[in-house]
């Protein structure tokens, strides 16, 4: 858990489906694709459905189909409301 | 005597049928009210998120107007009463029943148009006074998510259109397994927040949009947490019902094979009187 990490958290309806320390996120937003850093600015972002692709502290990056949700920073504290997650299989790379 | 002896057998007899039967469905709403409860466990995260999100929202677009903070001046309320379709759950349902009527009872300013859940709320006020907007009898407690979304979305179309100035939810609160409470609870219109700015949030596309997306999901999730609590509530009180049945059956059982044993004392006792009667006269 270094400085460069921000806490984020995936949640549907069914379940708590990411919650940990990532380096990065990159994320399909209403008004384009967006990636995200620690220290952003406090934001509300429609989210259409995409690929979310998130890297981890070791900087490894993981890839999932999200359906349509919302995405809300503030104070390195990132939640990600979607109705549908799943990870994409066999995309898991360094 | 042999006559009511054989009365009591058949009796014992039944009743242990009885009690087998509330005893599997004891279980069976025991394992029922695991899994719901483990659902609406599950569920809770997102829909608090969703209640950050929107305090976040309603926090930074002031002065945003949007039909769903509109203050209007109530004419018609929407109630949404949350029943079960199936009986034989204690007072669940006559509880959030009565609720329901000593709040239509009080509101007499106000039109009410009721919006029903389950087909025990259904069967009651079908044949009353307040007008039925619509019902949803076909979820059969279990709480879809895309049912759901579908009812909610019913239930704003109404809302929008006028049709209602208000939508209220009668449901039932989970406290323990052993104890529920019928809530009423406002979902539209919603209360903006009147307190100052407390974050500069950016909002990706417009603030207009994101409230448009964003409200409809909100209230569908309130919904789907509060049926998924209702249900959970409805299997506690379907488990505590059938367990009183069931204690209730074997202290019967119980009073049953006792009498049982006192007649049969009796009838024996009194064939050795027979008995020895005889033999003592034979004897003379």
């Amino acid at each position: 858990m270094n400085d460069r990490t921000f806490h984020l958290t995936v949640v549907t309806p069914q379940q708590i489906f990411f919650d940990g320390q990532v380096r990065a996120l990159l994320a399909p937003g209403g008004a384009g694709s967006f990636g995200l850093l620690v220290n952003h600015a406090p934001m509300i972002s429609t989210l259409l459905p995409g690929r979310l692709v998130l890297t981890s502290a070791e900087g490894e990056k993981q890839f999932l189909t999200i359906g349509p949700g919302f995405l809300d920073v503030l104070n390195n504290e990132v939640t990600l409301v979607t109705e549908s997650v799943t990870e994409e299989e066999g995309k898991k790379s360094h | 005597m042999a006559e009511t002896l054989r009365e009591l057998k058949s009796r014992i007899r039944s009743a242990k049928k009885t009690q087998q039967i509330t005893k599997t469905m004891q279980m069976v709403a025991a394992s029922r009210l695991k899994k719901s409860e483990m659902v609406f466990r599950q569920a809770k995260p997102y829909n608090e998120r969703m209640e950050i999100i929107l305090s976040h929202l309603m926090e930074s677009s002031q002065g945003v107007s949007h039909p769903f903070f509109e203050k209007r001046d109530v004419k018609t309320i929407a109630l949404v009463i949350v029943t079960s379709d199936r009986g034989l759950c204690g007072g669940y349902n006559s509880n959030i029943i009565a609720r329901a009527e000593s709040f239509l009872k009080q509101t007499r300013s106000q039109d009410i148009q009721l919006i029903l859940i389950g087909k025990k709320g259904y069967d009651y006020f079908k044949n009353r006074e307040w007008p039925i907007l619509m019902k949803f009898l076909d979820l059969s407690g279990k709480a879809d998510y895309e049912k759901i979304s579908g009812i909610t979305q019913q239930l704003i179309e109404t809302y929008l259109s006028g049709v209602v100035d208000e939508v209220q939810v009668l449901y039932t609160n989970y406290i323990s397994a052993l104890s529920n409470k019928p809530v009423m609870k406002k979902f539209l219109n919603l209360q903006q927040d009147t307190e100052g700015l407390k974050s500069d949030f950016i909002f990706e596309p417009s603030v207009e949009e994101i409230i448009d997306a964003f409200l409809g999901r909100q209230i569908t999730s309130r919904m789907y947490s509060a049926l998924l609590e209702s249900f959970t509530a409805e299997n506690s009180s379907r488990m505590v019902a059938m367990k009183s049945a069931t204690d209730s059956a074997k202290e019967m059982i119980d009073r049953l094979s006792l009498k049982g044993n006192k007649a049969r004392q009796a009838a024996i006792t009194k064939e050795i009187l027979e008995i020895v009667t005889a033999g003592e006269a034979m004897k003379d």
